[in-house]
């Protein structure tokens, strides 16, 4: 178990570290409003990410107790995702480009030369995975998810997760299924920590859900659970700009802001668990601007 | 119950799994590199030209990525003028050659002029053939052994003729992707 944890540490920052030294050198080229709808769908999938796996049913203990939970994901990222059309600057005509996610980078002639935006990583499906652990008591439940602020290379990284649950139903005792309401916040940084001044990047998204669930279980052993959530995602991004197309002289070599806001606003959630003794076993498909099926293990005491 | 707790052990398992170990599928990097010649050609005429020599590890794209790289590949190519002296310099063509360090042509392309003036702002963009291009990525595919290449503007029977000095500034750019590995 001890490998496991440490291997999900190393890959998740590995995962992160990947994709944003890639969004970084992807980054480089574009100006503020370009890169904004180059990385939406990037934060919209942190979110989807982020806000996944929250609930595997809606029981909340009255007494004390204890889940740790290992859970894998798989994202399906829209055609309608992966390219943007592109805006560059007057005398150019632009046209459908790739996105984080998207394929070919556009390349387009105007009075100043080649307009070259960057290639996506041509993800259409993307798996990943997250650990947490929770703690309940009199009906209501804390799950934390943390990774200390780790240096990798030139980068730190950094993760705290926290998801409030409360039980409704220990409120409607004739109810016939469990209801509870979550709240849940994420916050990841990932920020270039190096010395060169052409390699700076700053991130940091955050992650607000809300959702009112509810679930049947039956035989004590078997759980259906589905239940509505509202989310936001905003990933902040600080890069430098070096405008490599010489198209943006005003704004050239200096470093940039743009707050890029997820897509990812509803999410309808249904799936079912299996409890063998202390194991239990989900699975969960989430109708969201990402579709995404989730799979989770946890211990729970 | 024991025959059901395989099926989902496994699973469960193999979903949770894939998910750890999701950054084996983020293992390309493409690039589009713009290599951009500037040319500064002045003479006395009847052909007015500049030769520049350039590496494509002068560029970081490539240098960064070079033990990375898996191909490279042509995309496209364009000229433009920034200016001229005189303003309405002319010629019968300019002629954009590039020549790998083993001396052979890689690119050449004439680029039909009245004057070098219609270029201002306003790029002629080369369309190769398929067998030029494959000439251009031959030469891309042998970067590890030669990566420098020689390239020459030359502007050919100018006009105004009469007069002592004319220069042509232009611009030469070509687009190469780069596919790596991350």
């Amino acid at each position: 178990m001890k490998k496991l944890l440490i291997k999900v540490i190393l890959l998740f920052l590995l995962y992160f570290n990947i994709i944003y030294a890639q969004a970084g050198v992807s980054l480089t080229a574009l100006p503020p409003d370009e890169a904004n709808k180059y990385m939406t769908p990037l934060s919209t999938f942190l979110g989807v990410y982020f806000n996944s796996g929250g609930y595997q049913s809606a029981y909340v203990p009255k007494t004390f107790g204890f889940k740790f939970s290992i859970i894998g994901m798989y994202m399906f990222i829209p055609e309608s995702q992966q390219s943007f059309i592109s805006t560059p600057p007057a005398g150019y005509t632009g046209g459908e480009t790739a996105t984080f996610f998207g394929s070919q980078g556009g390349v387009y002639l105007g009075p100043q030369g080649f307009a070259v935006y960057p290639f996506g990583f041509d993800q259409s499906s993307i798996p990943s995975g997250i650990i947490q652990i929770s703690g309940s008591i009199v009906g209501a439940e804390l799950m934390l998810r943390y990774f200390p602020k780790l240096k990798f290379n030139d980068v730190e990284s950094g993760l705290l997760g926290v998801g409030l649950k409360y039980s409704i139903s220990q409120f409607i005792p004739a109810s016939p299924v469990d209801i509870a309401v979550q709240v849940l916040y994420n916050n990841l940084t990932f920020d270039y920590v190096g010395t060169v001044e052409e390699n700076f990047f700053k991130s940091e998204s955050k992650n607000f859900a809300i959702n009112a669930h509810a679930s049947k279980t039956f035989s004590g052993m078997f759980t259906l659970y589905g239940g509505l959530q509202y989310e936001t995602t905003t990933l902040d991004i600080e890069y430098f700009f070096r405008d490599p197309n010489d198209l943006y002289p005003d704004i050239q070599d200096t470093n940039q802001k743009t707050e890029v806001d997820g897509e990812n606003n509803f999410r309808l959630t249904a799936g079912g668990a299996i409890k063998l003794a202390a194991i239990v076993f989900n699975l969960d498909f989430n109708v969201t601007s990402q579709f995404t099926i989730v799979g989770g293990i946890s211990l729970e005491l | 119950m024991k025959k059901l707790y395989k099926p989902i052990f496994i699973f469960c398992t193999s979903i949770t799994f894939l998910g750890l170990n999701s950054c084996d599928l983020l293992e390309q990097l493409f690039i589009n590199l713009k290599l951009k010649e500037t040319f500064n050609a002045q003479g006395s005429g009847p052909d007015v030209s500049e030769t520049i020599f350039d590496c494509l590890s002068n560029y970081d794209s490539f240098d960064d990525n070079f033990d990375k790289i898996q191909t490279l590949k042509y995309v496209a190519a364009a000229y433009y003028t920034l200016g001229s002296t005189p303003a309405d310099l002319g010629g019968s063509n300019i002629n954009a050659t590039f020549i790998d360090c083993n001396g052979n042509i890689i690119l050449e392309q004439n680029i039909p002029v009245a004057l070098a003036s219609d270029y201002i702002s306003n790029p002629y963009e080369f369309i190769l053939t398929d067998a030029e291009i494959d000439v251009f990525n031959q030469y891309l595919a042998d970067y590890q052994n030669c990566d420098c290449f020689t390239a020459i503007l030359t502007i050919q029977q100018v006009t105004p003729t009469g007069l002592n000095f004319y220069t042509l500034d232009g611009i030469v750019e070509i687009i190469i992707e780069i596919e790596a590995q991350l």
